[in-house]
């Protein structure tokens, strides 16, 4: 330790002062995506253990958060992913696009109805929810629905095509919806139409 | 613009992702058409719901003790790099390691193929490869193309390829070809200690008898192991590749370090 360069200690600093910040924010994710608090533990170590061995390969200025999740996103893909793809339980493409408004716009105008499907819904029945959808259909609605960030930056975090990034996060909302809806419905909170 | 490109656009909208002009065409798209406003209200309000009921905040002694594990990390990794004495290891000593690296594939090539026992043959493809390596070298350093290579072995042959095994971890990987066979070729390595990964297709390589030195059975599954002069290969086949491990340290278990499903006898 003594021995230690001065520009060593320097990259350690900001490093600590850059990309330490964000760990809430990784592990929140990290969380959705590994549905445990271990494996979120794990990853998100992981991924700083990564970002710090690659630290001068971050460019000073740039996104560190984007960048951050960019390398935890990878490992996850990599090490996490469940290895059999789970498979969905509904077809999603058989949902229709306006499902939630077909659905609720019955309850009558003007009663938000929306809001009386979400009054009784818990927190945990909507994490449970996200947890539900296809690892594929997860990771681009936790990055965009969590983390705010913008359809470009999802493309870059999870190496994917921009447009590969919309029509996974529409469809992800579709199954988002329907499987709420769904869990209203069996708890009577709301009153489903026959479909 | 009509409903139904109005309704093409909605999420894009809510996402603040759409350009002004079409947000400029769906405001006025809404003003006149009350079932559209409605479909944009709803959606806008369930997406708020929805966002406001996820963001939660992680416990704080969670999120300390979290911290606290990350920080012992990385002062284990300051002192890895205090004990090699270079100011830091990724940086400065990459070449000394892929040409390390690169030792232990010569070695493995020269014993793959009796065709390169000779000497003159086996000196060409050694000096080829010697300087290829200044060639690949700058892809160890990147993590981008590293990931890349993983993703393309992950398509290919559906393995997934660890970044930690034990105590080793991966530092970069390239695509290389060796008898005339492109293959993807990992390194990992603890301090001086390294272990090359290649990953052969199965249909391109035989693992021929003079390889089949010795059999290390582990766990039902069948591995070829290979000792010579102070390098040693271990064989495996798992599904469409042949994954060959090689290391010059003899009392590494390198059946560790073989991706994929491995395949019992």
């Amino acid at each position: 330790m003594a021995d230690r360069s001065k520009e060593e200690l320097a990259k350690r600093k900001a490093f600590e002062t850059e990309a330490l910040p964000h760990m809430d924010a990784l592990y929140r994710t990290a969380l959705r995506m590994t549905k445990n608090e271990n494996d979120a533990e794990d990853l998100v170590q992981e991924a700083y253990v990564k970002a710090y061995r690659f630290w001068d390969k971050f460019e000073p200025g740039s996104n560190c958060r984007a960048w951050l999740f960019k390398i935890m996103t990878n490992i996850f893909i990599n090490d996490y992913r469940s290895k059999s793809r789970s498979p969905m339980a509904v077809n999603v493409d058989e949902i229709d696009d306006n499902f939630l408004y077909g659905q609720l716009s019955t309850l009558g105008p003007g009663d938000d109805p929306e809001r009386q499907m979400f009054a009784k819904i818990f927190d945990d029945d909507v994490k449970k929810a996200i947890e539900n959808l296809p690892d594929d259909f997860r990771l681009v609605v936790v990055l965009s629905f969590l983390e705010g960030f913008s359809y470009q930056e999802i493309a870059e975090i999870a190496d994917l095509q921009l447009g590969t990034v919309k029509s996974r996060l529409h469809r992800g909302r579709k199954l988002l919806q329907k499987e709420l809806f769904d869990y209203a419905v069996k708890n009577g909170y709301v009153k489903g139409l026959a479909t | 613009m009509n409903c139904q490109e109005a309704l093409d656009l909605l999420y894009e909208i809510i996402d603040k992702e759409a350009s002004d002009i079409d947000t400029q065409r769906v405001q006025e798209h809404l003003e006149k058409c009350h079932k559209c406003l409605e479909v944009y209200r709803l959606e806008e309000s369930v997406q708020e719901l929805i966002k406001e009921k996820v963001k939660d905040h992680p416990e704080g002694g969670k999120v300390e003790g979290l911290k606290l594990k990350i920080l012992d990390r990385l002062d284990e990794l300051d002192e890895t790099t205090d004990r090699g004495g270079h100011t830091n290891f990724f940086r400065l000593s990459t070449r000394m390691l892929v040409a390390a690296a690169s030792l232990v594939l010569l070695l493995g090539v020269a014993l793959i193929s009796a065709n390169f026992m000779r000497h003159e043959d086996r000196y060409s493809p050694l000096e080829e490869a010697h300087l290829a390596v200044n060639d690949t070298m700058a892809s160890y350093d990147d993590s981008e193309a590293t990931a890349q290579l993983i993703s393309y072995i992950h398509d290919q042959h559906r393995y997934n390829v660890a970044s930690d095994v034990s105590d080793f971890h991966l530092v970069g990987g390239h695509s290389e070809e060796v008898m005339g066979i492109q293959m993807p070729h990992l390194v990992y390595a603890n301090g001086h200690r390294i272990v090359s990964v290649f990953i052969v297709p199965s249909d391109k390589f035989e693992i021929t008898p003079d390889l089949k030195k010795s059999l290390i059975e582990k766990k039902d599954v069948r591995f070829f192991d290979h000792h010579c002069k102070g390098c040693r290969l271990v064989f495996h086949q798992v599904g469409s590749a042949i994954v060959i491990t090689a290391s010059n340290d003899e009392d590494l278990d390198l059946t560790d370090f073989i991706p994929g499903q491995l395949q019992a006898i």
